[in-house]
């Protein structure tokens, strides 16, 4: 069965985050709570609805992730893999804490756009 | 250049101390998501994939170095130090923090800018012919107008809330360099007989998911007329435009459904009754906006500046950018300039908060203190004097923003796409970074010559790839990033929207293909044709054959 974490984007900043097992909005997908279709899932997404509701993020919604080799929580579809990983084009803000953040599909190499790195 | 009356600073200032309680409301819990949703939009302010972007107002895409600076301070300190130009001459911001935005908008009415009607299902930004004030090829000045229809616009109490947006540009020339054909409305100035001004007013043009060429609703209103017969154009708009399908909501729709006939007598019944009413625009009115349009000081020089040519010819990378990013001006001695925001390898349209201060300061330097956006995500200093241009060239390759690549293949338009933007399907700028590499080489693509090619990463066209003479659509096969190619589209005064080829090619195979579509082209064109100009001439077929030669396999 496909494993899910739930994600959403913070009120106050609008960037991307990940439930974890505390109940926390966590900025990187290595510390989201993987959840397994069914009643824990819908658990937790009444529980991100609560967040919702209390003001912290906006629009909370869940996605397929996998699992790589070294155990890294990785999306599935490439558009969340640019959503957790960040921009592929500018290396600037792209997500270095998070392994595999720039293997998008294709050989571009994000270039550092405001002239560091 | 125009500056804000009471009214104006008044009602920005209004606006700023509105949004700022409406922020405070939704933060608290006030209001939620849903319907602090349109009050943003209202105020430019998206929920992208990473972050909130806003998208400020540069009206005809006219601003001074002073609004410059405060974009370069913005960008700095509101956002990640970068701010990107978009296709209808504004510029967005794609990192400000929800409950900073309010202080944000305060410093842009600091220097008379706004992110209001940027957004949402008003009338739009008004965008104009960035060459305005300067060209040899136009009727009038467009900035005017377009101000007198941004007045017109602002805060409309009766088209503040219609089925969908409203876009309006203005040009003045036979040239379009405003995609005029392809706005809800595009004007176009003309001089009649007897030496009036009046527009040829084009309605219902469109890109996104049906693309429409606009058709000619009058050919001559008078210039007193101009805000009645729009307002009678936007009447009938707003009363028998579809509200039931968001993809139907688009003036091209409703032109499209009822057939020009029927809408242009609505249109002319309804302009009949308030043709006489306050709408009139007063003549001295016209000549106070016609004002802060006036022209620069510029000085009486000679047409002709012999150090230009000695440098010219010393220098070949100078005649080159020369020859590629300047344009004629009307007085003697001075040249229009373009600034490239499509230098090799990075990011159409961004630019970092020390090119902008830069840019702002060469701009004080060598064009009276004036910059333009243009709708293909380039800026233009207007004036520059023709003895001046080195210098100029010199110091815009000091700050990366000396390449001399307008109009060539790597002048690309492309939207933000799946890097920011939460409504496509396929990323566009890492395929612009692509192509802009593997068409590195100047001398090749000034062998190509004019090549318009322009990336949507989605079917909402953001990057105009129906009038691309090029076009490269992002789409989403079973979770993998495709693209599909158009060719002979045209946003110009030659308008076409182009043909779809074949199948999607995938991300790997994508540039490939462009470079087996301009091969062919190589081989085809006859003398100096352009890219458009061979394709129109052979058609699609042997690009087909070229792209697609398993196919003809199988038909033989």
């Amino acid at each position: 069965m496909a494993q899910q974490v739930i994600t959403a984007n913070r009120l106050n900043d609008g960037l991307v985050v990940f439930l974890a097992e505390d109940g926390s909005w966590v900025d990187s997908i290595l510390d989201a709570q993987m959840l397994s279709e069914g009643t824990e899932l819908d658990n937790r997404l009444a529980l991100a609805n609560a967040a919702e509701q209390a003001q912290i993020v906006v629009g909370p919604y869940e996605i397929e992730v996998t699992e790589t080799e070294e155990g890294d929580l990785r999306p599935v579809r490439y558009r969340e893999r640019i959503r957790a990983y960040g921009p592929s084009t500018h290396a600037d803000f792209a997500r270095h804490d998070i392994p595999g953040h720039l293997s998008h599909p294709d050989d571009v190499s994000p270039v550092y756009f405001n002239g560091v790195g | 250049m125009y500056r804000y009356d009471e009214f104006d600073r008044t009602f920005v200032n209004e606006r700023v101390a509105e949004f700022r309680g409406q922020v405070e409301r939704r933060m608290s819990g006030e209001i939620s998501e849903e319907e602090f949703r349109p009050l943003r939009l209202m105020n430019g302010l998206y929920l992208q994939l990473h972050a909130y972007m806003l998208r400020v107002a540069i009206p005809y895409g006219t601003f001074s170095s002073v609004q410059m600076r405060k974009l370069a301070h913005i960008a700095r300190t509101y956002d990640r130090g970068y701010g990107h130009f978009t296709t209808r001459q504004n510029i967005q911001f794609n990192w400000p923090k929800l409950d900073q935005v309010p202080d944000l908008l305060a410093e842009l009415a600091d220097v008379e800018m706004h992110a209001i009607q940027t957004s949402g299902n008003c009338i739009r930004n008004v965008t104009a012919d960035p060459y305005a004030g300067a060209v040899v090829d136009e009727v009038d000045d467009s900035r005017i107008w377009a101000e007198i229809v941004r007045q017109w616009s602002t805060l409309h109490p009766e088209f503040t809330y219609l089925g969908r947006k409203f876009k309006i540009a203005v040009s003045a020339s036979d040239y379009d360099r405003a995609v005029i054909r392809f706005h809800d409305i595009g004007l176009i100035i003309k001089k009649n007989d007897t030496g009036e001004i009046g527009f040829q007013v084009w309605v219902g043009g469109g890109l996104g998911r049906t693309p429409m060429i606009g058709k000619v609703f009058n050919e001559f209103v008078p210039q007193e007329d101009l805000l009645s017969y729009l307002e009678a154009v936007l009447r009938v708009y707003n009363m028998y435009g579809r509200r039931d399908n968001k993809y139907k909501a688009r003036i091209k729709i409703l032109v499209h459904e009822t057939g020009l006939e029927e809408l242009k007598s609505k249109i002319e019944a309804e302009w009949a009754e308030i043709k006489d009413s306050a709408l009139k625009v007063p003549e001295y009115e016209v000549d106070r906006i016609r004002s802060y349009f006036a022209p620069p000081p510029f000085e009486k020089l000679d047409a002709v500046d012999r150090s230009f040519e000695t440098k010219k010819f010393e220098n070949p990378e100078f005649a080159r950018w020369v020859s590629g990013n300047v344009v004629a001006h009307r007085e003697p001695g001075y040249r229009i300039v373009n600034i490239s925001l499509k230098p090799e390898g990075l990011p159409p349209g961004d630019i970092t908060a020390d090119q902008m201060e830069d840019l702002a300061d060469l701009a004080e330097t060598y064009s009276f203190d004036e910059i333009r956006a243009t709708h293909e995500q380039n800026l233009v200093f207007a004036h520059v004097k023709q003895s001046e241009l080195f210098e100029l060239w010199q110091e815009l390759g000091e700050i990366g923003l000396a390449m001399p690549n307008i109009g060539k293949v790597t002048d690309m338009i492309a939207c933000p796409g799946l890097d920011y933007c939460a409504l496509a399907n396929a990323r566009a700028i890492p395929l612009a970074q692509r192509i802009s590499k593997r068409y590195a080489d100047l001398d090749q693509q000034f062998d190509l010559g004019e090549l318009k090619l322009k990336i949507s990463g989605c079917i909402n066209a953001c990057g105009h790839h129906h009038v691309g003479h090029i076009g490269l659509l992002g789409v989403d096969r079973r979770g993998e990033e495709y693209y599909q190619v158009t060719l002979g589209g045209s946003g110009a005064e030659d308008a076409a929207i182009g043909n779809i080829i074949g199948p999607a090619f995938s991300s790997d195979d994508v540039v490939d293909a462009l470079e087996d579509v301009i091969s062919l082209y190589v081989e085809l064109r006859v003398e100096e044709e352009r890219f458009l100009d061979t394709y129109r001439r052979v058609g699609a077929a042997p690009f087909k054959s070229r792209l697609y030669p398993e196919k003809l396999d199988a038909a033989a």
